[in-house]
C-alpha cells in the first residue's frame, strides 16, 4: 500500500455504506496495524438523503480525517455520485453501480469499474442488508487494500449473530464480482 | 498499536464523562449529539447513574441543575437548536453557581439549519447567549485523547468553580471515529466538589472575592435557599446596590482571577512561523494538515495556535505565542473568534478563511489562502 489511501463511498441513506466504511477503518487497524479513519456525512433523512463516508488509511497518525485526495471513490446512486465527486485524484480509481449510476461527467479520464452491485445482490444473496459487505469486498479487492481472509475475521466479528453465513456469501460474491 | 480502541469524538466525550464521575446525565437527542445521550443511557446504569430523556432541552438542563444542587456531577448534551433552548436555565445555573457540563455538538444554524453538517457557528453563543453580565468557561477540543481529556477537564472546572462548563465540539470531531489511546486513571486528575467542613451560618455565598460559594448539597440537612434572583450571602432576593455589586463582581471574578488555571491551548510549529493559524476544533486539525503538508513540500513555515479553552479567551497565550507576527484566523463560520483575535492582537496583520457551507474548510483550501497571502 501507498503511504496513505483515501477512500470515499457515496451512497443513499439505507444502504449501510456507512457501515461498511467503519469495517474498512476498522480492518485496517484491527489487521494490518494501520491507522485508519472514518468520517460520515449524512442527511436528516433516515433513508434516501445521499449520504458519504471517507475513509482514510495511512501509516502514520492521521491529523484531518476528511478525504481530501482520494484515491478510490466508490458511488451506488446517481445523486450522492454527482454530489460527492470532487477532491478525486487524478489516477484515481471509480467504482459504481452500473445499474443506479448512468451518468459520468463528461471527460472522466478515471479508470472506472462499473458493477452491477445491486442487481448481483439480490440475485445471489436474496437479501440488500448485505450490499455494504459486498461493497466492502469489492473496494478491499479493487483497491488491493485487504484479503478476503482479513476481511472475513472483521465481517464475523461485527454482524448480528445467525447472519454470519448470509454475510460471508456476500464478501465472496463482492470478490467475484471484480 | 495495542490498547488501542476505535472510537467517536461523541463516544470519548460518554467514556471521559464516565471517567470524571459523571453519574447523572439528562437530555433530549438531537444529531449531531445524539450519540452521547445514547452513550450515556447504556453506561450510567453500570456505575448506579441516572439517565433521564426529557421532554425537552429546557426540562433537560432544569434537570440536570436540580441534580446538581442535590450533589451529582451532572452533564447534558445536545447541539445548536437546543443550545438556545438551554439558555435560560444556563443563566439560572450561572448565578446561583450550580456545576454542571454541557455539550454542544455544533451544527449549521441558525434554526434547525443544517441539522447533519459541522459548523463552529455557537462560540459567540457560548459567550453571550445568555442574557447579562457573566463568566463563561467553554472548551473545544479537536483531537481523539483531547476530546476524553477535556471533558473529564470540563466537569473538574465545574465542581472547583462551581459554575456551568461548556464543551463545544464540531460535527466533524464528535462523529469521526479513529484509533485512539485511551489514558488510565494515573494519567489525569479527577476534582470533586468541596464542601464546608462546619457549617456555622446559612450565608452560602458569603465567600472573598473571586471565589467560588462553598455550601452543602440539598438533603445534607441545611435549609439552605437558591435563587436565580439577584441574592445576598443567604441566597436570598436582593436588589441592594452594594451587594448586588459584590455578588456580580465575585462570579466574574472568579473566573477572571484564575483565568491561567483555566486556560488550555497548544501551540505547533510557532517557534520558526513567519504566519501563525488561529484555529480550533476541526479547524486546528485542518490547519495542523495544511502546516505540515506546506513544511513538507519546502513550502512556508507555518505555525499553529490552537486555543482549547475559548472562553475566557486565551489573551496573554495568544500574544506571547504570536509575537509581531501575522496571523491568519481559519474558522467554520463567517467570522467569530477573528474579532476575538483582532481585538487581542491590536497591531499584527489579521487575515481571515471563513466559510460554512456545511463542508469543512479544507487543508489544501488553506494552503491556497496561505499562498494568496504571501503573493500579495
Amino acid at each position: 500500500m501507498k503511504e496513505r489511501y483515501e477512500v470515499r463511498l457515496a451512497a443513499v441513506g439505507g444502504q449501510g455504506l456507512i457501515t461498511a466504511g467503519a469495517l474498512l477503518a476498522k480492518t485496517a487497524i484491527n489487521k494490518k496495524n494501520l491507522y485508519a479513519t472514518q468520517s460520515p456525512t449524512y442527511t436528516s433523512q433516515v433513508r434516501g438523503g445521499p449520504t458519504k463516508v471517507d475513509v482514510i488509511i495511512d501509516s502514520k497518525p492521521i491529523v484531518f480525517p476528511q478525504a481530501v485526495s482520494i484515491d478510490l471513490y466508490f458511488a451506488t446512486a446517481q445523486k450522492p455520485f454527482d454530489l460527492y465527486y470532487r477532491n478525486i485524484k487524478d489516477d484515481a480509481i471509480i467504482v459504481i453501480d452500473s445499474d443506479l449510476v448512468t451518468k459520468l461527467p463528461e471527460n472522466d479520464n478515471h479508470k472506472i469499474y462499473k458493477i452491477p452491485l445491486t442487481e448481483a445482490t439480490a440475485k445471489e444473496i436474496g437479501n440488500m442488508v448485505v450490499v455494504s459487505v459486498v461493497s466492502l469486498a469489492v473496494v478491499s479487492k479493487l483497491s488491493g487494500l485487504f484479503t478476503k481472509d482479513e476481511l472475513r475475521e472483521v465481517v464475523l466479528a461485527s454482524v448480528p449473530k445467525g447472519t454470519e453465513e448470509m454475510n460471508l456469501k456476500a464478501l465472496d460474491l463482492g470478490f467475484n464480482l471484480v | 498499536m495495542n490498547n488501542v480502541k476505535i472510537r467517536s469524538g461523541n463516544e470519548l466525550v460518554v467514556e471521559g464523562a464516565i471517567a470524571a464521575g459523571c453519574n447523572f446525565f439528562a437530555g433530549y437527542p438531537i444529531t449531531p449529539s445524539s450519540e452521547i445521550a445514547e452513550g450515556m443511557s447504556r453506561e450510567l446504569p453500570k456505575v448506579h447513574g441516572i439517565f433521564i430523556q426529557m421532554e425537552d432541552e429546557l426540562a433537560s438542563i432544569g434537570a440536570v441543575i436540580g441534580a446538581s444542587l442535590g450533589g451529582k456531577k451532572v452533564m447534558t448534551a445536545t447541539s445548536g437548536p437546543g443550545f438556545s433552548l438551554k439558555q435560560e436555565n444556563l443563566g439560572v445555573a450561572l448565578i446561583a453557581e450550580v456545576p454542571l457540563v454541557i455539550v454542544n455538538v455544533m451544527r449549521g444554524g441558525p434554526s434547525t439549519g443544517l441539522p447533519t453538517r459541522g459548523a463552529q457557528g455557537d462560540v459567540m453563543q457560548a459567550r453571550w447567549g445568555t442574557h447579562g453580565d457573566h463568566p463563561v468557561i467553554a472548551l473545544a477540543p479537536a483531537f481523539p485523547k483531547e476530546v476524553f481529556l477535556t471533558t473529564i477537564d470540563a466537569f473538574n472546572l465545574a465542581e472547583k468553580f462551581m459554575t456551568p462548563v461548556i464543551l463545544l465540539l464540531d460535527e466533524l470531531v464528535g462523529h469521526s471515529h479513529e484509533p485512539v489511546e485511551l489514558p488510565g486513571p494515573d494519567e489525569y486528575e479527577i476534582v470533586n466538589r468541596k464542601y464546608p467542613e462546619k457549617l456555622e451560618t446559612l450565608e452560602i455565598y458569603k465567600r472573598e472575592m473571586g471565589k467560588p460559594p462553598l455550601r452543602p448539597d440539598f438533603f445534607m440537612g441545611y435549609p439552605i435557599h437558591i435563587e436565580s434572583l439577584e441574592h445576598n450571602d443567604y441566597g436570598y432576593p436582593t436588589t441592594n446596590p452594594e451587594i448586588v455589586e459584590v455578588q456580580q463582581r465575585r462570579r466574574l471574578e472568579k473566573i477572571e482571577r484564575h483565568k491561567d488555571e483555566i486556560i488550555r491551548y497548544k501551540t505547533h510549529y510557532t517557534d520558526d512561523a513567519e504566519l501563525v493559524i488561529f484555529a480550533f476544533g476541526s479547524m486546528a486539525r485542518s490547519a495542523l494538515e495544511a502546516i505540515e503538508t506546506l513544511r513538507k513540500e519546502g513550502g512556508p513555515k507555518i505555525g499553529l495556535f490552537q486555543p482549547i479553552t475559548i472562553w475566557p479567551f486565551p489573551e496573554e497565550q495568544l500574544k506571547k505565542a504570536v509575537g509581531e507576527k501575522d496571523v491568519l484566523v481559519v474558522e467554520l463560520n463567517w467570522g467569530q473568534l477573528v474579532y476575538e483575535v483582532e481585538r487581542v492582537l491590536k497591531t499584527n496583520k489579521i487575515h481571515s478563511l471563513l466559510k460554512m457551507t456545511g463542508m469543512p474548510i479544507r487543508p489544501d483550501e488553506i494552503i491556497e489562502k496561505i499562498k494568496e497571502i504571501k503573493n500579495a
